[in-house]
C-alpha cells in the first residue's frame, strides 16, 4: 500500500516538474525569437510638412526646424492615433488625447507618448526613426 | 421575475441549436479557406465580395452562424442556470467549461479581427494591449498567441486551430455529442442561409472616425474607457469566470453567484446602449437624435442585398478597381467618367470615400442604399470631405468660422431689436428660436450660410447659396454638355453620368457672388456696379445696366482697382480666413486677415521660407505653383499666416494671381501716405475708397399676409417681415473712428441700421413701440481706387463728416470765421438729426448707441474742429500748394505761423 502511494506520488512530481520545465523552454523559445528579430528602423523623407504627420507606428511633428517624433500607439491600450483636433493628438478607441509634446490632456490614458529616437540624414534628406 | 428563455422554442433547447451552429460554422469556415488570403485579408475579402458570390454566400454563413452561436450559448447558460434542481457535473469538466465561455469570445473576436479592416486592426492593437497587462505571462502569451502585430498568421492559426478545438472537445465532453440533431439542424441552416442570402456580413470602411469593434464588446469598450488602467478589466473578466465556476460550489444552487452574472449582464447590455448609441468619434459623448451615424457599430440591416444570387448568372468580366487598399464596385458600372481634378478622382480617392454607399456589392439598389449623391454639405461633411485621412481639420474648424455660422449678422440683428445688449455676443445660425429679430432674420438674411445645403447637381451659379464645402470647390468643365440643358433636364441628358464636376481649388469670383452680391454688396461693389431702385421694365435701355435676379437693376459706377489687374477675391483672401482658423470670431472684420500693408509695403519684413509654412498653406502653394522649394513669401501683420501666392525675389515683392497666369509688382505705399503727423491714423480705405453704396429710409414691418420663407428649414411659409426702403446712394463714404488696442483708426463706414422697426406688427402687443435707430457700421467697400480723395472730400464734406448731404459754407464775419452747414434732408421726426446724418454739426450722441460695433463712433466733437479747421484752410489754399503739404507734416507747428490774413474758426 505505502508503495502505491509513493509511485502515484513520483510520477505527479515528475509531471509538475515537466511543466515547469516546459514553461521554461516556452519562456526561453520566446525570448530568443524577439531577440532576433530586430525591429528595422523606419526611414520618411525629411521633407515633411510642419506640423502633425501621421505615418503607420509613429508621427512626426516639424515646428520650425526641430523635429519631434512621437510614438503613434495609445499608452492606454496601444490603438494607432491618427488623428487630430486643434493642436491635440486624439486617439479614436476610448477617448485619450495628446498634446502634442506627448502629454495626456484627456484620459483614459495615463502615461504620455514615448518619445522616440532619430536620426537625420541631411545627404539623402531623410528622417531615420529607431521603433 | 427570472423565467427561462428556453419557453420559447419547443422540442429543442438551445443547447441543441448552438450545437448545429457550430458545425456550420466551423464547416463554412473550411470553404472559406479557399478565397481569403491571411497576407491581404481586407483585399481578399473585398475582392470576394464583388467577384466571387458564392464565396460571399460562404462568408456569410459563417458570419451570422458564428454571432447566433454566442448568443444562443449565452442563452443555454442562462438556461441552464434558471433550472431549479442542481445539475450534477463533474468539476473539472466545469472548470473547462468555464474555460470554453472566454474560449468562444476569443473565437470571435479573432474572427472580427481577421477581417483586416481599419476597426479590425484597432481592435487588434486593443487586444494586444490587453494581454499584455496579464502579470508575470503577459507579453509571453502576447509573443505566443497574438504575435508581432505585423501580420494575422498567428491569429488566423489560433482561430482556425487552437480556439475551434477546444471548444468543439469541451462541446463534445458535456453535450455529450457533436452531432446535432437532424430536424434541429435542417431548420438551423435553412434559417442561416436565408438570413446570409439577404444581408452580407459587414466590411468596415476605415473612412469613419467612430471606432466601436463588435457588437458584444461595445459594453466593454465603455468599461475601457472609464477605467484608466486597463489591467483591472482583466481583473473584471477573471471575475466573471471566477462566477461561474463557483456556481456548482455555492450554496443553495449557486444562487449568489448566479445573481450576480445576472446583475452584471443588465449592466453590460445598459453599457452597450450607451456604447452604441450615445458614444460618437474618440468615443465623445453624444446624444444620439443629433448625430446622423448611430450605427458605427456595423449595421448589416440595410437594403437586402441580392447579388449572391449572382451566383446563379454570369459574372460580368470587369474586375473592380483597388484604391486605398479596397476594392470598390462603383467604377464596375459607372465607366468612362471624365472630368474629376488630378486629386479628388477614382484613382486617387476611390468614388466611395465621396459618395459613401456600398463599395461592396454590384446589386444597383444595395449599392447605392446611404449613397450621397451630393457630398461636401457641411451635414455630412464629416464623413465624406472630412474623414481621417483627408481633410479632418478643416471640416472640424469650418463651423466656428462666421460663414457658417453667421455669429455677427444674428447678433447685430438682435442687438438692433433690442432683445440683446451687445453685438459682439458669439452665436450660430442653428439656435435662431421665434424671437421678431430671428423671425426677421429667418425670413430675410439667413440663407447665406455654408450650412444651407445643396441639394441639385449643377455648377454654383448666382442663385446658388451655402452648399458646404461645394460653395467655393466645385466647379463644372465648361465643356459639360450636359449643363447646355435646363437644371430639370440634365438628368436626363444622355451624358449626365460621363460628366463628373471637379473639386478643385479653381475658387472664381463665381462662387463668391451668389452670397455677396447681397448686403454689403461686395461682390458687385468690387465689379462697380452699384444697386439702384430702378424697376426692370422701366428702363429706358438695357445697355448700361445689369440686371440680377431678373428684379435687381446695377448701374455702374466704377470697379476697384484690383479688379481691373483682373484679380480675383481669393487673391487677397487666404484659406484660414475663409475656412476660419478654429477662432470664433464676433465680426467680419475680426475674421478677415488680410490688410493693405500686407502687400503694399515699403520693404520685404515678415517673411517665410517654404519650409517653415504651415501644412495647409504649403499643400496649397504646391498645387498651385511649381518650383516652390526656395520661395521666400510674406506674411500677413494680423495673424501671421503666409500669403501663399507672393514671393520675394531679389529685392522685389511679386504677387502671383492664384486662377490665373498673372504676375504682378507689389508697390509700395505712396509716401505721401505715410509722410508726417497728421494722417498717421488713416487707414488706407478711407481714403482710397472711390464710393460705397448708403441707402436712407428704411422701414420694417411684419405682415402676416406675406408669402414668406423660413431660410433655416427651407420651407415656404405664410407672413414674414417686409423691408421698406427709401433710397439708395452711392458716392464717397462716411468716415469715423474705429477705437483700437493701441489708439484709433479713422475707417469708412456706410449706415448700417438706420431704420424703424414696426415690432407690434409681429409680436401683436400694443405696448411695443415703434424702434428707430441710427446706427452706422464699418465697412469695407472694395472700391479701391489708385487715387485716394482729395483733401476737400474729408475736410470741407458734410458726408464725410457724418453730418449728411447739405452745403456746408465757412463764413467769414469780419476776423472770425464760422462753419455752417444746411442738411439736404429733412430732420428726422424720431431724433432731428438729417435723414443721411450719422451725427449732429458740431454736436456728439453722447449715451446713446451710435453703431452696429461696440468700437465704432462718430468724429467726437474735437475731432470735427481739428478736420474743419483745416477745412477752412482749404478755402483759401489750393491743395496742392506748399503750405498745405506742409501742414501735412506737422500742423500744430504750422499754425503758428499763420500770416495774418489767416482766418481761423471759432466755436
Amino acid at each position: 500500500m505505502k508503495q502505491k502511494y509513493n509511485r502515484r506520488l513520483f510520477i505527479k512530481f515528475i509531471a509538475a516538474f515537466m511543466g515547469l520545465l516546459f514553461l521554461g523552454l516556452w519562456q526561453r523559445m520566446v525570448d530568443s525569437k524577439s531577440k532576433n528579430e530586430i525591429k528595422k528602423p523606419v526611414v520618411v523623407p525629411l521633407a515633411v510638412l510642419t506640423g502633425v504627420n501621421f505615418f503607420d507606428d509613429f508621427i512626426v511633428i516639424k515646428k520650425d526646424d526641430q523635429f519631434e517624433v512621437l510614438s503613434s500607439k495609445c499608452t492606454h491600450l496601444g490603438c494607432r492615433i491618427d488623428q487630430q483636433s486643434q493642436d491635440k493628438l486624439m486617439c479614436p478607441c476610448h477617448g485619450s488625447s495628446y498634446k502634442l509634446n506627448g502629454q495626456v490632456v484627456t484620459g483614459p490614458a495615463i502615461k504620455p507618448l514615448p518619445q522616440l529616437a532619430y536620426q537625420i540624414n541631411t545627404d539623402q534628406q531623410t528622417l531615420t526613426v529607431e521603433l | 421575475m427570472i423565467k427561462p428563455l428556453h419557453k420559447l422554442i419547443t422540442k429543442t433547447t438551445f443547447g441543441q441549436l448552438s450545437l448545429a451552429l457550430l458545425i456550420i460554422c466551423v464547416v463554412s469556415g473550411i470553404f472559406l479557406v479557399v478565397p481569403y488570403n491571411v497576407n491581404d485579408a481586407y483585399g481578399s475579402i473585398s475582392f470576394l465580395m464583388l467577384t466571387n458570390p458564392a464565396a460571399s454566400l460562404f462568408r456569410n454563413i459563417h458570419f451570422w452562424s458564428a454571432q447566433f452561436f454566442l448568443l444562443f450559448t449565452v442563452i443555454h447558460l442562462y438556461d441552464h442556470f434558471t433550472r431549479k434542481k442542481a445539475i450534477k457535473l463533474n468539476m473539472a469538466l466545469w472548470f473547462r467549461l468555464t474555460i470554453g465561455v472566454l474560449i468562444i469570445f476569443l473565437a470571435m473576436i479573432t474572427g472580427f479581427i481577421l477581417k483586416g479592416d481599419a476597426d479590425a486592426g484597432q481592435a487588434q492593437r486593443i487586444f494586444s494591449g490587453l494581454v499584455t497587462r496579464i502579470p508575470l505571462i503577459g507579453e509571453m502569451i502576447r509573443q505566443t498567441f497574438l504575435g508581432d502585430g505585423e501580420s494575422l498568421q498567428f491569429i488566423y492559426v489560433h482561430h482556425i486551430a487552437t480556439f475551434t478545438i477546444f471548444i468543439i472537445i469541451v462541446v463534445m465532453e458535456h453535450a455529450p455529442t457533436i452531432w446535432p440533431r437532424l430536424r434541429d439542424f435542417v431548420i438551423t441552416m435553412t434559417s442561416i442561409l436565408i438570413l446570409s442570402v439577404l444581408l452580407m456580413a459587414p466590411l468596415h470602411d476605415g473612412l469613419s472616425m467612430v471606432v466601436k469593434g463588435p457588437w458584444y464588446f461595445v459594453g466593454f469598450q465603455e468599461i475601457l474607457h472609464l477605467i484608466t488602467h486597463p489591467g483591472y478589466s482583466l481583473i473584471i473578466v477573471l471575475l466573471l469566470l471566477f462566477l461561474l465556476i463557483m456556481v456548482p460550489l455555492s450554496r443553495n444552487n449557486g444562487w449568489l453567484p448566479k445573481r450576480l452574472l445576472l446583475f452584471f449582464t443588465l449592466v453590460y447590455l445598459f453599457l452597450t446602449v450607451i456604447g452604441y448609441f450615445f458614444r460618437g468619434a474618440n468615443w465623445q459623448w453624444q446624444w444620439p437624435w443629433k448625430s446622423n451615424e448611430i450605427s458605427a457599430v456595423y449595421n448589416p440591416v440595410e437594403t437586402a442585398d441580392w447579388q449572391v444570387l449572382g451566383l446563379f448568372s454570369k459574372t460580368s468580366d470587369t474586375l473592380p478597381e483597388v484604391i486605398l487598399g479596397r476594392n470598390e464596385s462603383c467604377l464596375i458600372c459607372h465607366q468612362g467618367m471624365t472630368g474629376f481634378s488630378k486629386s479628388h478622382n477614382p484613382q486617387a480617392v476611390g468614388c466611395y470615400s465621396c459618395h459613401g454607399g456600398n463599395p461592396f456589392s454590384r446589386d444597383k439598389e444595395a449599392s447605392h442604399h446611404g449613397m450621397r449623391l451630393i457630398p461636401g454639405n457641411l451635414a455630412d461633411a464629416g464623413q465624406s470631405c472630412g474623414t481621417t485621412q483627408c481633410h479632418q481639420q478643416i471640416t472640424s474648424r469650418i463651423n466656428n468660422g462666421l460663414m457658417a455660422n453667421l455669429s455677427g449678422m444674428i447678433s447685430v440683428d438682435r442687438f438692433v431689436f433690442d432683445e440683446i445688449a451687445s453685438p459682439d455676443e458669439l452665436t450660430s445660425v442653428d439656435e435662431l428660436h421665434h424671437s421678431p429679430a430671428d423671425e426677421h432674420l429667418k425670413n430675410m438674411c439667413v440663407t447665406c450660410h455654408l450650412g444651407n445645403p445643396k441639394r441639385e447637381t449643377g455648377p454654383i451659379t448666382n442663385e446658388s447659396r451655402g452648399g458646404g464645402c461645394l460653395a467655393c470647390h466645385l466647379n463644372y468643365n465648361e465643356a459639360d454638355s450636359s449643363l447646355s440643358h435646363l437644371a430639370i433636364d440634365r438628368k436626363n441628358h444622355p451624358d449626365y453620368l460621363k460628366n463628373h464636376p471637379s473639386i478643385d481649388l479653381k475658387v472664381g469670383n463665381n462662387h463668391c457672388f451668389g452670397c455677396h452680391n447681397r448686403s454689403g454688396r461686395i461682390s458687385t461693389n468690387y465689379e462697380g456696379w452699384h444697386e439702384t431702385l430702378l424697376n426692370p421694365d422701366e428702363l429706358p435701355t438695357k445697355h448700361s445696366y445689369r440686371i440680377i435676379d431678373q428684379t435687381r437693376v446695377f448701374t455702374y459706377i466704377q470697379d476697384d482697382v484690383h479688379h481691373k489687374l483682373k484679380m480675383d477675391c481669393i487673391d487677397c483672401h487666404n484659406s484660414y480666413e475663409l475656412m476660419g482658423d478654429d477662432t470664433r470670431y464676433a465680426h467680419q472684420e475680426q475674421q478677415v486677415d488680410i490688410a493693405c500693408a500686407d502687400c503694399h509695403r515699403n520693404k520685404a519684413d515678415r517673411t517665410v521660407t517654404y519650409a517653415q509654412l504651415d501644412q495647409e498653406s504649403a499643400l496649397i502653394a504646391g498645387l498651385r505653383y511649381a518650383n516652390i522649394a526656395n520661395r521666400v513669401f510674406l506674411t500677413t501683420e494680423k495673424r501671421n499666416k503666409a500669403l501663399i501666392n507672393t514671393e520675394v525675389r531679389n529685392d522685389t515683392m511679386w504677387m502671383h494671381g492664384k486662377n490665373r497666369d498673372t504676375v504682378y509688382v507689389l508697390r509700395p505705399p505712396n509716401a505721401v501716405c505715410t509722410y508726417g503727423k497728421a494722417h498717421h491714423e488713416v487707414s488706407c480705405n478711407a481714403c482710397h475708397s472711390a464710393w460705397a453704396p448708403s441707402c436712407i429710409g428704411c422701414h420694417n414691418a411684419y405682415d402676416e399676409n406675406e408669402p414668406g420663407y423660413d431660410m433655416v428649414k427651407n420651407l415656404e411659409k405664410q407672413g414674414s417681415w417686409v423691408e421698406f426702403v427709401g433710397e439708395y446712394n452711392a458716392g464717397l463714404p462716411v468716415l469715423g473712428i474705429r477705437k483700437t488696442a493701441s489708439g484709433q483708426e479713422i475707417i469708412p463706414v456706410v449706415p448700417g441700421m438706420v431704420l424703424t422697426i414696426d415690432l407690434a406688427s409681429y409680436t401683436k402687443d400694443q405696448h411695443d413701440s415703434l424702434l428707430f435707430k441710427r446706427l452706422f457700421a464699418p465697412a469695407a467697400p472694395h472700391t479701391t481706387a489708385a487715387k485716394g480723395r482729395s483733401c476737400v472730400s474729408c475736410h470741407n464734406n458734410s458726408e464725410a463728416l457724418g453730418y449728411g448731404k447739405g452745403i456746408l459754407t465757412y463764413v467769414i464775419d469780419e476776423d472770425k470765421g464760422f462753419w455752417k452747414f444746411n442738411s439736404h434732408y429733412k430732420n428726422n421726426s424720431h431724433d432731428g438729426l438729417p435723414e443721411d446724418a450719422w451725427v449732429g454739426f458740431l454736436d456728439d450722441r453722447k449715451g446713446q448707441v451710435v453703431s452696429t460695433r461696440t468700437d465704432v463712433f462718430p468724429f467726437s466733437v474735437d475731432q470735427q474742429k481739428s478736420i474743419l479747421t483745416l477745412g477752412a484752410c482749404l478755402t483759401c489754399h489750393d491743395e496742392k500748394s506748399a503750405v498745405m503739404v506742409q501742414s501735412v507734416v506737422n500742423f500744430d507747428s504750422l499754425v503758428k505761423t499763420i500770416s495774418l490774413k489767416c482766418i481761423l474758426p471759432v466755436w
